[in-house]
């Protein structure tokens, strides 16, 4: 296990120096910031060279990327241009923040759904369950996210007014104490929190059924009848276990997915996540935010998918040994 | 006469190809089939409808009378606050959001077959290399990546939509394409073709690549619909298909703001979107099933 972590982490580093390199290179599409000042007949050529100078941008482009990727490793990420000058780093911890609570929430919402019904469609294969079951499925993965929000907002928000229409707390709430706090971020959480699990609710309840279906006409599971066990036994012991090893890949698989929902969900719902951030910092061109924000997205997705790796090699005793 | 007889059998008796079966799994899978029916009028109602309705694109009505109509039969779907007529604008915004389905699965799977047959048949080094960089590629979420893009590839048009949805659409494409080409290279077949002196293009590409059809074909299937919600997606976030040019996803960013007072505004261009991807998943689905090759037999 220790060698297979070790290699699993090594190879990491590569991967974060790459994902590193493309973002700096797509951002650095934009061109040169001080273009525009030289056409500027006011601003004397000189000054802009000093400018150039005191900013870095006068160095080759990859020695600009070893500098910024050194200040971004050692946590000196700059100050933001539209947010009034505040540190990125803060602005980025502040938002990831709510990004992983909601979308936290939205994973395990859509494990605690999708897994057992998926277990329930295979074992009542053509039953008429599994009919209407594998209908919600195809559903959830082919509703657009942002669709599915202001239909729920517009039933539960603006007709029924049982929950709030989009933001975090109520004005106010920010020094209440922890539980009344707490119940009031719940009733805002619920809405954003079902459009965010629906697709993968969807996806995961089709491979569950799939990746049980499989399992259940092998022949060990007719040993393990035969042998006397009970049925209960026969499918949480024998089937699941085996059936969930494919499901844990594909919880690893379903980040990106879920990374991209919550901005269309943060946008919708007026969350002031990571999505938001960059949404916002895009419109105002604020390219150091920006850049942050995609970096800080890419590797919360690798470490995502190192933890999926290593819960499968926890299930499945073959990945280490190899 | 009896050979006769035999050699008559034998003509009138079709021969059972792979996608003669295909087909005859597909037409068992009513799901696929209805999907197939209900795409096909999709498509014909964008492509040909606007040329039927009353109104065009960007007319607007009167000022007073004709904005924010609720659906009637002067307004199928409604006007919007412009007064526009909104089923003439979801028949076109179709056009849009399929031509961008459309192109950018193509050209996403023109680069994933190229990385991916090139990768797999070459192995090596430029298999780590290509591999490697579909890592990369992999680990940075679609979304904020496509909005970056998009605002700092300069232009406004339809292709440029296309174009960064392609650009970042083709891992899947070519990871499947190389596991494929990696045990395809050491067929017999394969092999035989190098023997008569093929060189390693005839044999990527006219040899090898046919038999990775049916797993392409489902994944640009279920691409098609993929990138419809992308397309959607970007729109409504503001760096998609620009106004006045109209996609299903900018007519619901439109519609967002007059959610309280108009909701007929929200209900159609979304159920186009869904019935639309709904339809593509089900037929992807139903051609995985059809070209599984552990069925074929």
């Amino acid at each position: 296990m220790r060698t297979y972590l070790t290699r699993r982490i090594l190879q990491m580093i590569p991967l974060f120096i790459g994902v590193a390199l493309v973002t700096f290179l797509i951002l650095s599409l934009v061109g040169d910031p001080f273009a525009q000042m030289l056409v500027n007949p006011h601003i004397k050529p000189a000054d802009v060279a000093r400018l150039k100078h005191q900013w870095g941008f006068d160095l080759p482009i990859y020695l600009r990327f070893f500098k910024w990727f050194w200040s971004m490793l050692t946590g000196n990420w700059g100050l933001s241009i539209f947010a009034g000058g505040r540190p990125v780093i803060e602005l980025v911890g502040h938002a990831i923040g709510w990004t992983l609570k909601f979308t936290i929430g939205a994973f395990i919402l859509a494990f605690v759904i999708a897994v057992p019904i998926g277990i329930y469609s295979a074992l009542h294969q053509y039953t008429f369950f599994d009919y209407i079951f594998t209908g919600f499925s195809f559903f959830g993965m082919s509703m657009p996210t942002f669709w599915f929000g202001f239909i729920l907002l517009m039933i539960f928000g603006l007709r029924l007014r049982w929950l709030p229409i989009g933001g975090v707390m109520t004005p106010g709430m920010e020094s209440a104490p922890f539980f009344p706090r707490l119940l009031d971020q719940a009733k805002y959480f619920i809405l954003p929190v079902i459009v965010l699990s629906l697709f993968e609710m969807g996806s995961w309840m089709r491979y569950t059924r799939s990746s049980m279906l499989e399992v259940v006409h092998q022949d060990y599971l007719r040993t393990a009848r035969a042998k006397g066990l009970s049925e209960r036994t026969v499918i949480v012991k024998h089937a699941l276990r085996n059936a969930l090893i494919p499901i844990i890949t594909l919880l690893g698989l379903a980040l990106p997915g879920l990374i991209s929902g919550a901005m269309i969900t943060e946008t919708v719902f007026a969350i002031p996540g990571m999505g938001r951030l960059t949404l916002n910092a895009m419109m105002s061109n604020d390219f150091p935010l920006a850049m942050a924000c995609l970096l800080v997205g890419s590797y919360l997705l690798i470490i995502g998918n190192l933890i999926a790796d290593l819960l499968y090699a926890v299930v499945d005793p073959r990945i280490r040994y190899s | 006469m009896a050979e006769e007889l035999i050699y008559k059998n034998e003509v009138s008796t079709r021969v059972e190809g792979y996608w003669y079966l295909v087909g005859k799994r597909l037409k068992k899978h009513k799901l696929a089939i209805f999907s197939i029916v209900i795409l096909s009028v999709i498509i014909l109602l964008c492509v040909v409808g606007p040329y039927f309705t009353r109104y065009t694109m960007n007319e607007m009505g009167n000022a007073i009378t004709d904005v924010l109509k609720t659906p009637s039969l002067k307004h199928l779907f409604g006007t919007d606050e412009l007064g526009r007529d909104v089923f003439t604008r979801v028949l076109l915004g179709g056009r849009i959001s399929l031509l961008v389905g459309f192109s950018s699965v193509f050209s996403a799977l023109l680069v994933g077959i190229i990385v991916g047959a090139y990768a797999g048949y070459y192995g090596g080094i430029l298999d780590v290399v290509l591999m490697r960089f579909t890592d990369i590629m992999f680990s940075i979420p679609v979304l904020p990546l496509l909005v970056v893009l998009s605002s700092v590839i300069p232009g406004a048009g339809v292709w440029k939509i296309v174009l960064i949805i392609a650009l970042f659409g083709w891992m899947t494409d070519a990871r499947i394409i190389r596991g494929m080409f990696l045990s395809l290279r050491e067929s017999e077949y394969s092999e035989a073709a190098k023997a008569i002196g093929a060189s390693n293009t005839r044999i990527i590409w006219r040899h090898l690549l046919p038999n990775t059809l049916a797993p392409i074909i489902v994944s640009a299937t279920l691409g098609v619909g993929g990138n419809i919600i992308y397309e959607a997606a970007l729109s409504y976030l503001g760096f998609g298909v620009m106004p006045p040019t109209p996609s299903w996803g900018n007519i619901l960013q439109n519609a967002q703001y007059a959610m309280a007072i108009a909701p007929w505004l929200v209900w159609t261009p979304g159920l186009a979107i869904l019935i639309t991807v709904i339809a593509f998943n089900f037929l992807g689905d139903g051609l995985r099933d059809a070209m599984d090759p552990r069925l074929y037999r």
